[in-house]
């Protein structure tokens, strides 16, 4: 066995720079995910999306609800908010109503944004809110221990479902398609490159934008389903994924029995967003007043 | 398109930038995307090696075939590999 | 309804003086959702708010209301909801999150008779228990309980400036008659205006939950601002970060609730309770709320009959006044009569002082109507 200190360093070490580029913007103490789950890329994703955009912690705040997704925010050396259960975006709206200038993530997970706050998500897309959603969806409630969750497909097996799930899913960009959302898309986890793009557009966009990532989850739902570890899962899904440009929402397949998910840029049709509407409010009373 | 119009399709130019794959062991989860991910095969785990948390960190077997793509670096869970090139550091040294 | 009245008295309701009050002391957010007998005040806010500066925003629900309160509050805003006893059992967990991430807020509620949908355009006193033990968990409220409209215009401005300076929501609890009911009222402005204490120390060295004063309250940062933190409901310790040791579970909650109960006497004297006729008492009525109204007619009368009685309006429920009941000990009061429009609630907790010397019994009627001054005095004949 050998120890840290064997292993081969590589080359030109003494021009190496020590330290990861992101480092300084994350807390790492605070990465508790199982090795290999995608929750850690989409923070990274997220992480170099602020340092393209030239955004310094007093530009923007993460908001997360409970879960996995829901620890998170800790991961973020910036204002980061660590909500109660499905909450987070009602948080958000708060803190972007107080202050506009800020650009508000919600990094949360398919059970909390969904099931207990399913109800503030389609209000928040009604009102077309400036924030940034990214709900990672693992189609199971990975922290408490595997159970059923909203978007959890019929005959799947988890903790709950022992007899396999009878309940149909969401497709989560159909709803959030259907409610308002001025910006939705789905990427799976792994493409990083699409998911960067799709971060900084939805940066862009004055209004609300839903992202959906694939990040499967192996501990719980691998596990339960018997798909494999990180890796072998990650190729499952990779063979689902059908990339579509201009799909319409309603022809957003999500479906695991057919083997197929098709993933890309559904709603693209930027409006004004809430915060602004309030501002002219504001206008409009003071100039009757 | 016309026959003289047409432009002859060349093999790539060969790359003019040498890149370098920086894996922080003590950080790395051990958990192969990046081995997956890898299209030219760099990095493998080292199963020999431990780090403090008794997991098997990535190792750059072949980083002469590194070509840069930064796939490694984006898949990374952890935050522990990244690529930069090597003219960089060498002029940032110099 | 319109913005300033120059300090002159004008006629106006209680739910549209707590709004104004709120206004005065800053407040430029409210998040709120309609319910009987509370919505007045969203509808004076929806139309001042944005003369002032302000975010007036109807959530979908209590539960959206309060967080998006919370999420203001975290952005340097003094934010603020109005609801009544159902829409209050919806707020309890977000109460618990803003208590553990220390975000001053103000939540006022008007009561209205309960349990379940209860008598939604009828007042109530039941639930003075439920704005003590709202959430889940160890913790200490500040509540107020205004019984006039002017009282419900000063204690908007009082609160605000308690749940900034102690950094935790405050609850004002009205109820459905105060809230409604229409009286003179002086929109004044001489008053001091507390701020939350901002970090004390530079952004590298900041710690969320780091306390450096004697008065267990840490500085606070708010998004937007050049400090980075990261705040959870989560048991955490001076960093921010989660921490599930016993000793840091210890360390955290007393600190958070010593911060409340060191400071009682100095809440006290901030709202403090009114007393009459305390020195040669040897009964004594103790009410709050709508309900203290009747009182000193009844106690006039008794009095003229030559009873000594006294009374006592409690402004201030809790954290609760227990210097109110050492004197009333030292006093040598003989017995305490509770008034309550509740089957009992503020009356067990006077109950735990009769040890001092009193007895302590109470006229509890669960109704929707406040005591006339004529039951009052009869209830006083058979005690005294």
């Amino acid at each position: 066995m050998t120890t840290i200190d064997e292993i081969p360093a590589p080359k030109s070490t003494d021009e190496i720079p020590e330290d990861h580029p992101l480092h300084e913007r994350l807390n790492l103490h605070r990465f508790i995910f199982c090795p290999g789950c995608l929750i850690g890329s989409a923070i990274t994703s997220i992480t170099s999306c602020f340092v393209e955009r030239g955004l310094t912690s007093k530009d923007y705040a993460v908001v997360s609800g409970i879960g996995c997704t829901g620890r998170s925010s800790g991961c973020f050396n910036s204002p980061a908010f660590h909500t109660t259960h499905g909450r987070a975006i009602p948080f958000a709206t708060g803190l972007k109503l107080a202050n506009p200038k800020l650009e508000v993530v919600v990094l949360s997970g398919d059970g909390d944004l969904f099931a207990i706050g399913g109800n503030h998500f389609i209000h928040a897309c009604r009102r077309n809110i400036e924030i940034t959603v990214l709900c990672i969806n693992n189609n199971v409630y990975g922290m408490t221990g595997g159970q059923c969750a909203p978007t959890t497909q019929i005959g799947d097996l988890t903790t709950t479902t022992p007899y396999g799930n009878i309940e149909p899913p969401f497709n989560l960009v159909s709803l959030a398609a259907a409610s308002g959302a001025s910006y939705v898309a789905r990427w799976p986890g792994y493409d990083t490159l699409r998911l960067r793009n799709s971060i900084l557009k939805a940066f862009d966009n004055p209004g609300f934008s839903f992202i959906e990532v694939l990040a499967p989850c192996f501990t719980q739902y691998g596990r339960k389903n018997k798909l494999g570890d990180a890796v072998q899962m990650l190729d499952w899904i990779k063979n689902q994924v059908r990339i579509i440009p201009n799909c319409p929402p309603h022809e957003a397949e999500f479906d695991f029995k057919k083997g197929r998910i098709v993933c890309g840029e559904f709603v693209d049709a930027p409006r004004e967003g809430f915060s602004q509407k309030i501002q002219q409010l504001r206008d409009m009373a003071q100039k009757k007043k | 398109m016309l026959r003289s119009q047409r432009k002859p399709i060349l093999p790539p130019p060969p790359a003019d930038k040498e890149y370098v794959v920086i894996i922080l062991p003590e950080q790395c989860d051990g958990c192969e995307l990046c081995v997956e991910f890898c299209p030219t095969d760099v990095l493998e785990i080292d199963m020999e090696a431990y780090n403090s948390r008794m997991l098997h960190p990535a190792i750059a077997v072949k980083p002469d075939e590194c070509v840069g793509c930064q796939q490694c670096e984006r898949i990374c869970p952890s935050v522990s590999i990244f690529v930069t090139e090597i003219q960089l550091l060498q002029e940032e040294s110099s | 309804m319109s913005s300033d009245r120059n300090g002159k008295l004008i006629l106006t309701t209680g739910n549209y003086a707590s709004a104004e009050g709120a206004i005065a002391v800053g407040c430029r957010y409210f998040g709120g959702y309609p319910i009987t007998p509370s919505s007045e005040i969203a509808h004076y806010m929806s139309r001042r708010l944005p003369q002032v500066g302000g975010t007036f925003i109807q959530m979908e629900d209590e539960l959206a209301s309060i967080v998006s309160v919370v999420g203001a509050s975290y952005a340097g805003v003094k934010a603020m909801t109005a609801t009544s006893g159902p829409g209050l059992s919806l707020m309890a967990e977000t109460v618990g999150l803003g208590f553990m991430l220390e975000a001053p807020m103000v939540i006022i509620t008007v009561m209205r008779g309960g349990p379940s949908t209860g008598q939604p355009t009828k007042a109530s006193q039941s639930d003075v228990m439920q704005t003590r033990y709202l959430s889940h968990g160890d913790y200490e409220m500040i509540v107020l309980a205004p019984s006039t409209v002017q009282e419900c215009y000063d204690f908007s401005i009082y609160g605000f400036n308690l749940a900034e300076k102690y950094r935790t929501p405050v609850i004002i609890a009205t109820d459905g008659i105060v809230g409604q009911m229409m009286e003179p009222v002086r929109y004044h402005s001489n008053f001091e205006i507390i701020n939350r204490k901002p970090p004390q120390v530079s952004p590298d060295e900041y710690q969320p939950f780091q306390v450096l004063d004697e008065d267990l309250i840490p500085g606070m940062a708010t998004a937007g601002s050049e400090y980075n933190f990261y705040v959870t409901g989560l048991t955490h310790d001076d960093t921010g970060s989660p921490d599930m040791t016993p000793e840091r579970a210890v360390k955290l909650i007393t600190r958070l609730c010593d911060k409340i109960r060191r400071a009682r006497t100095e809440i006290h004297e901030y709202v403090p309770w009114e007393e009459q006729h305390l020195d040669d008492a040897e009964v004594v009525i103790l009410s709050y709320g709508i309900n203290s109204r009747g009182v000193p007619e009844a106690v006039e009368r008794a009095r003229e009959k030559g009873h000594k009685v006294g009374l006592i309006r409690l402004r201030t429920l809790w954290p609760f006044p227990e210097e109110l009941m050492e004197k009333l000990g030292r006093l040598g009061v003989k017995k305490i009569i509770v008034n309550e429009m509740n089957y009992g609630q503020i009356i067990r907790e006077v109950e735990r002082f009769r040890h001092l010397g009193f007895k302590v019994t109470g006229s509890l009627v669960p109704t929707t109507i406040p005591f006339s001054p004529r039951f009052i005095y009869e209830e006083l004949l058979k005690e005294v």
